[in-house]
């Protein structure tokens, strides 16, 4: 939906905190995702991942913070601006796939039952069939097209990989790009395997010990990180921050975020894949490249 | 959503469809030989039970263990929107099959005893759904609910009982007058347990 309002983040955590009884599990996150973007949101399992998404979804409420979907609470009117795939794909198992999606169009107003129909029929979902006859990539399959034929802004999925074997893992995600395609959805997706999100995904989330530690552009991100390579007991010369070293007898490797070119003939510099990038930052806890976005 | 109500309680309308031809069963054969006539009217302090424990605790607690509540709850309309017609299809199913079990004892025994009498038997009724679906959503497990439930409204029960001989005994209260204080006080406690069913539900977040 066109709203004029396109400045304005799909999905944005502002100083966002999540407590469980006495227990944080998310503490002061600050991120913010751009309209029309695919999210990445990676981490460890346990670090908040799914907090942050129930926060997003309107399940939760911000215990300190706050959490904006297009620039208004998750919440009464807000709701149908959101679609939420919770990471057990969570159905009525005993009701059939067409009484499902007769559920989906009774519980939203701009339910687009024809779109879910076909969808399904090109996956080869049989429609006749109950919840609970299904198999794991079929059920994930109608859980999504729910979600899409929300006709939401934002969708976020939990998980949507989990428990699916790679043929099903790839028609998933086929389905889901579609879908974005089509629609100009914004997605946030969360994942613990980094590899099957980098393609698909161009925004970058990565929480680790109930924070946000890096936010940002992909492509941004990954370009601003390097890989710099020299001999041991040297540092090269330049403008960079490092995020993380490993030492061996005669090389130093170190993960450095650049700032400006780093000039030293015993060095050399490689890029990295963002796979690489996300494991530095998780092993070195402490370095956090998350911006804080400007109040609204 | 009420289709969706609806439907969830597709099997519980059919249970409570046996009952009643169960129900119908026996008092046929209480017509059949007066002799054993009352069996049934005796019975019916079990109604309530099987309200509470079948009809009212699963209601929310099978949304949460399922982790359905998370499908339902994401949905474009608020928890309140989903709520009502769950809560209104169960009392409704309740209210319709302690309708028919009434008049079936009354076909039986051509009079109704007190306990049967004016809007008693659907208030007792609905104060049980409703005690159900508060344990319901306080404990969201459904086994709990339904122990919590079943215990509850026999312990209500036997209070009851006791707190009707009572007052007929000190203030000299006709059974009419009886009725329709026991009518009323239950369904203000229903009231109050309906309201902490969907505080619990729209107010507490889900874990």
């Amino acid at each position: 939906m066109s709203d004029g309002m396109s400045g304005v983040p799909a999905f944005e955590a502002a100083g966002a905190g999540l407590r469980y009884g006495r227990t944080w599990v998310l503490r002061g996150c600050f991120a913010s995702v751009p309209q029309g973007r695919v999210a990445a949101l990676v981490g460890p399992n346990g670090a908040g991942k799914s907090s942050l998404m129930r926060l997003a979804v309107g399940l939760r409420r911000a215990d300190e913070g706050e959490v904006r979907v297009f620039g208004q609470p998750p919440r009464g009117a807000n709701l149908p601006r959101v679609a939420f795939v919770a990471q057990d794909k969570p159905l009525y198992p005993e009701l059939t796939v067409a009484e499902t999606i007769r559920a989906g169009a009774g519980l939203n107003p701009r339910f687009d039952v024809q779109g879910a129909r076909k969808r399904l029929d090109d996956l080869g979902v049989p429609q006749r069939k109950r919840i609970r006859q299904l198999s794991g990539g079929q059920r994930a399959q109608v859980a999504i097209t729910l979600a899409v034929a929300k006709r939401a802004d934002l969708v976020v999925l939990d998980e949507p990989l989990a428990n699916l074997d790679p043929l099903a893992r790839h028609e998933v995600m086929e389905g889901l790009m579609s879908a974005v395609a089509e629609r100009g959805l914004t997605v946030l997706l969360s994942s613990h395997v980094v590899a099957e999100l980098a393609e698909v995904c161009d925004h970058l989330i990565l929480v680790s010990r109930g924070r946000v530690q890096v936010a940002g552009d992909i492509e941004e991100l990954v370009s601003a990180h390097r890989l710099l390579v020299g001999p041991s007991g040297t540092t090269p010369a330049g403008s960079y921050d490092v995020i993380g070293r490993s030492d061996t007898e005669r090389q130093t490797t170190l993960l450095a975020r650049v700032r400006g070119p780093v000039h030293d003939p015993r060095w050399t510099t490689r890029e990295l894949s963002l796979e690489d990038m996300v494991l530095g930052y998780l092993r070195a806890p402490e370095a956090v490249l998350a911006p804080r976005p400007v109040a609204l | 959503m009420t289709w969706l109500a609806i439907r969830q309680h597709r099997v519980r309308v059919v249970s409570m469809a046996l009952l009643v031809v169960l129900w119908a069963g026996f008092v046929t054969v209480e017509r059949l030989y007066p002799g054993i006539r009352g069996i049934s009217a005796g019975l019916f302090p079990y109604l309530p039970l099987v309200m509470g424990v079948f009809l009212g605790a699963p209601l929310l607690s099978r949304e949460y263990e399922r982790g359905t509540h998370q499908f339902a709850w994401t949905q474009s309309i608020s928890r309140s929107r989903w709520l009502a017609p769950q809560l209104g299809t169960a009392a409704v199913l309740a209210l319709v099959t302690t309708g028919l079990v009434t008049a079936l004892i009354w076909w039986s025994l051509r009079a109704l005893p007190p306990e049967l009498t004016g809007a008693l038997p659907f208030t007792w009724t609905l104060f049980a759904l409703a005690l159900g679906a508060f344990w319901s959503a306080v404990t969201r497990r459904t086994t709990v609910a339904m122990g919590s439930a079943f215990f509850g409204v026999a312990a209500c029960q036997l209070m009851a009982e006791g707190l009707r001989n009572r007052a007929a005994r000190e203030f000299g209260w006709s059974p009419a007058t009886l009725g329709a204080v026991e009518a009323a006080i239950t369904a203000g406690l229903a009231g109050v347990l309906i309201a902490g069913a969907w505080w619990f539900v729209t107010r507490r977040d889900p874990g």
